[in-house]
């Protein structure tokens, strides 16, 4: 009964993913056609056809793919010592600056739109890699960093003690003690922080137009110039989601086991 | 070797000073307890030899070298948690041998050595188990095996058995000394149970409030505790204190006698009073008395007395085995003239 529910549940869910991917294999006709078709139509892959040939998808799918992966790795190259120290030699503002790190989530991004917009234009940043990196990556930062923390809370202290009585020093306690048994915490961050990074819209849609632009920028793209075209829009968006979908379907199991870490203990 | 010398050492925390001053000698090969209430920082000294933690002051000697800036893996030392502390993801080959590879020793030796220490603890079964397939027992095991298998200058415990029921705590108990006996090397053991502390001990070391209250063995402390902490915390049932007149009768302004010490009779000589609980535990009887002169005393008796609330009793010390306590606490020397 319940595991009907759940199924009841999951595809209410998903009914609009579907619904977008079953759009873009028809035609434009048929795509808003009332009552509506659901399987039975003309299957077409024309709007993939035109999608690629009116905007390069796979320019923006590179560029998707940098923004997050670069920004991820930069965010845990920073995060998991910030982490470590908190979690494992806090001093007396290690909570304050914890919280002081997520109240800067808690601001809407669109109040320090302008500040940044400047400074980017300044320094040359506008429509690049690297300032999209920077951005996405300061922006995760404190959910990466909170995150770890609690993941690394998890640890036993003890642990790491008995390992230095065992003699090991700090470098080999790291690599043979600490991550070993936070591998999954930092694998699910890390999971995480990419999805945000690739569904991140804000930022990408501001600075950025057509070199650095990534998936949102593309998908964007489709939206009122020329009125709406559903199927094609379906198309990009179901091409935009791809990956994404794919890298989630992958590590769904992973992704679970890091975000209900420490609750089911 | 394995000499543990503390001089003037003490710790605090921010303002907080949680030892003042600790000296002590601990010879080679010895089995020293540290024993005393919860907070009375049995802990901290521990882990201030160990290394775990910074002194703030004083000096920490390790077979005469001063240790106070070496790290803690490289103090020589191993060290048995409370908690345990095995390292989850490994075998429990493993984690015995972790220590070893460390180390740097080439793999059959490790494998020879994780082995041997394996058999000592009856653990060569579970080599490939990981620690959750394992028992609390077993794992204690494990923690010990990690910790003899380097063949350390000390060994480090840190209330080792609290988490083992009573009956695994007692057998333990006896293995770990054994087992220490066998090794001959010095082992430090923090506990808050006084009667690991008169079994195992050499030497007993009490602490009270962050001070060395008294260093001696177990005997010593039982017959002649230094001041009233330390009569009052060895020893169980704990030490019958009286003040007042009866006292100042032995030229003290406390005497302590000890619940054996004192011998109860339906009619004979001695305080009389009455029985308010009377605990029966088959070779012995505890008896609590209301003694209308100098309050509620304890008494054991060997057997059974047939005694049982509301019971008038006579409760006499044995005149050679009171405490005298001076208006400070401390143990005065002499004997009192009559009694």
């Amino acid at each position: 009964m319940s595991t009907a529910a759940a199924w009841v549940v999951g595809f209410v869910i998903f009914f609009p993913i579907l619904w977008m991917i079953l759009a873009s294999f028809k035609t434009e006709l048929e795509a808003f056609s009332i009552p509506p078709s659901f399987l039975f139509f003309h299957w077409t892959l024309e709007n993939y056809e035109t999608v690629q040939g009116r905007s390069d998808y796979i320019h923006h799918a590179v560029n998707s793919i940098i923004v997050a992966g670069g920004s991820t790795l930069i965010a845990m190259l920073i995060a998991i010592p910030a982490a470590w120290s908190m979690a494992f030699a806090p001093s007396k503002r290690t909570k304050d600056t914890l919280l002081w790190m997520l109240s800067t989530k808690m601001m809407p991004p669109v109040g320090v739109l302008v500040p940044i917009y400047l400074l980017y234009r300044t320094f040359g940043l506008l429509d690049t890699l690297g300032g999209l990196i920077l951005v996405l990556c300061l922006g995760n930062l404190p959910i990466v960093v909170w995150m770890l923390f609690t993941y690394f809370k998890e640890i036993p202290k003890d642990i790491l003690e008995a390992a230095r009585m065992d003699g090991a020093t700090v470098g080999r306690e790291l690599v043979y003690v600490l991550t070993p048994m936070a591998v999954p915490g930092i694998a699910s961050t890390l999971l995480l922080n990419v999805i945000l990074a690739w569904n991140e819209a804000f930022w990408t849609l501001n600075l950025s137009t057509s070199d650095a632009a990534p998936l949102t920028v593309f998908i964007a793209s489709y939206s009122s110039p020329e009125g709406l075209f559903w199927a094609k829009l379906s198309a990009a968006s179901t091409l935009a989601i791809a990956p994404i979908l794919v890298l989630g379907w992958f590590s769904q199991r992973q992704l679970v086991r890091g975000l209900t870490f420490g609750a089911v203990k | 070797m394995g000499r543990i010398t503390l001089e003037g050492v003490r710790k605090s925390f921010g303002a907080h000073a949680v030892i003042h001053g600790a000296d002590l000698e601990i010879e080679d090969g010895s089995f020293v307890v540290f024993v005393g209430p919860s907070g009375c920082g049995k802990t901290t000294l521990l882990r201030l030899i160990a290394g775990l933690e910074d002194v703030s002051d004083g000096r920490i000697l390790i077979d005469g070298a001063n240790v106070v800036d070496v790290p803690a893996a490289k103090r020589g030392l191993s060290m048995v948690f409370q908690s345990y502390a095995l390292y989850p993801h490994m075998s429990v080959r493993g984690n015995i041998g972790f220590g070893l590879k460390m180390a740097g020793l080439p793999r059959a030796e490790i494998s020879r050595k994780v082995e041997a220490a394996a058999a000592t603890l009856n653990l060569t079964p579970y080599l490939e188990r990981k620690p959750r397939e394992l028992s609390g027992g077993q794992r204690q095991r494990v923690a010990i095996g990690r910790a003899i298998v380097r063949e350390p200058k000390a060994f480090l415990f840190d209330e080792p058995l609290s988490n083992l029921d009573a009956a695994l705590r007692v057998q333990m108990r006896l293995e770990v000394t054994k087992l220490q006996r066998q090794l001959a090397t010095t082992a430090v053991y923090v506990t808050h149970d006084q009667v690991e502390a008169m079994t195992m001990a050499d030497k007993i070391v009490v602490l009270n409030a962050g001070r060395i209250e008294q260093y001696g063995s177990p005997l010593e402390l039982y017959e002649r505790p230094a001041n009233l902490f330390v009569a009052g915390f060895i020893g169980s049932p704990r030490m019958n204190f009286i003040g007042k007149a009866t006292a100042q009768r032995h030229g003290a302004e406390t005497i302590g006698i000890r619940p054996e010490h004192l011998k109860a009779s339906r009619d004979g000589e001695g305080w009389e009073g009455q029985v308010s609980v009377a605990e029966h535990l088959g070779s012995d009887t505890f008896l609590h008395v209301d003694v209308p002169e100098v309050g509620s005393l304890t008494a054991r008796s060997i057997g059974e007395l047939g005694l049982t609330t509301g019971d008038r009793v006579r409760l006499l010390p044995d005149p050679g085995r009171i405490h005298r306590f001076d208006s400070d606490g401390k143990t005065m020397s002499n004997r009192p003239p009559s009694s």
